[in-house]
């Protein structure tokens, strides 16, 4: 599906806001590495992206998973509300990949489940 | 402002809404961040660098008079990916550029200048240079292989 036209939210104030902030200002190469993952992510169809969590609203890894394993970098999670069609940043991880990769990953689908389950009061 | 700032904004501003939004957050934490600005204009010049790469192959192409669908063949690769690497966006790999080239019979040649001198003027005379070693280099080889020839005549 695609989500070009989707509203991208600034993080601009919340936690996850807080946390790009301080890796701009700790490692401001990889946050325009990691910006740049996301701005290819909201141009291309979430079918070919990496998905965590499928319900009414989506949680994807950017950049790939596959990308990741092999050059540890930052990575965040995006939520996309295709009900009101808007996409926005919910974690960030400084660094993810390498030998941890695994256990990372498992830790995503945690927090995935999570915010939908305190969203929707499950 | 600079080129490479004028053109992200320009491409903000006629781009989708989707990446309008993440151009504007960039746009935000460039103006706010010391020290991101600067990563932000070294990576639109990456991105720069990749485009001029991609186009330098298809006029290569042209200039053999083939078309894509031939060049696809020869790598047994889609007409839609040799496009894709022709005119796609971002990053895309140094083997995928060696093999375009080595199927148009060419290998890419590469040099490094200092990042404030790169104009295009520069580089162009930079390449020229390349051109004229590669020339003594192809001299002193084939007079080398012509004497060995001879002696072995003799």
């Amino acid at each position: 599906m695609r989500i070009n036209d989707y509203e991208f939210i600034d993080p601009q104030g919340s936690e996850v806001g807080a946390d790009v902030e301080g890796l701009g200002r700790s490692h401001p190469w990889r946050l325009e590495r990691l910006t740049r993952c996301v701005e290819d992510f909201v141009q291309q169809d979430t079918e070919l992206s990496c998905r965590v969590l499928a319900e009414e609203v989506e949680i994807f890894l950017v950049p790939p998973r596959a990308v990741l394993a092999h050059i540890p970098d930052a990575a965040v999670l995006v939520r996309v509300d295709h009900a009101n069609r808007r996409i926005d940043l919910i974690h960030l991880v400084p660094q993810y990949g390498g030998y941890e990769e695994r256990a990372q990953w498992e830790a995503m689908i945690v927090l995935a489940h999570q915010v939908i389950n305190r969203e929707s009061g499950r | 402002m600079t080129e490479v700032k004028r053109a992200v904004l320009a491409e903000a501003i006629e781009d989708d809404k989707a990446v309008a939004g993440v151009r504007g957050m960039r746009g935000r934490l460039a103006r706010t961040i010391a020290g991101y600005g600067e990563a932000v204009e070294a990576e639109g010049h990456a991105e720069s660098f990749c485009r001029e790469l991609r186009q330098s192959l298809r006029e290569q192409r042209k200039q053999m008079q083939l078309d894509q669908k031939t060049l696809a063949e020869r790598l047994d690769m889609t007409q839609s990916a040799i496009s894709k690497i022709e005119s796609g966006e971002g990053d895309f790999g140094v083997k995928t550029l060696f093999r375009y080239a080595h199927a148009l019979g060419l290998r890419p040649v590469f040099t490094y200048m200092a990042a404030s001198s790169a104009t295009a003027s520069e580089a162009e005379r930079a390449m020229e240079e390349i051109q004229v070693e590669l020339v003594k280099d192809t001299f002193h080889k084939v007079s080398s292989a012509m004497a060995g020839l001879a002696r072995t005549l003799k």
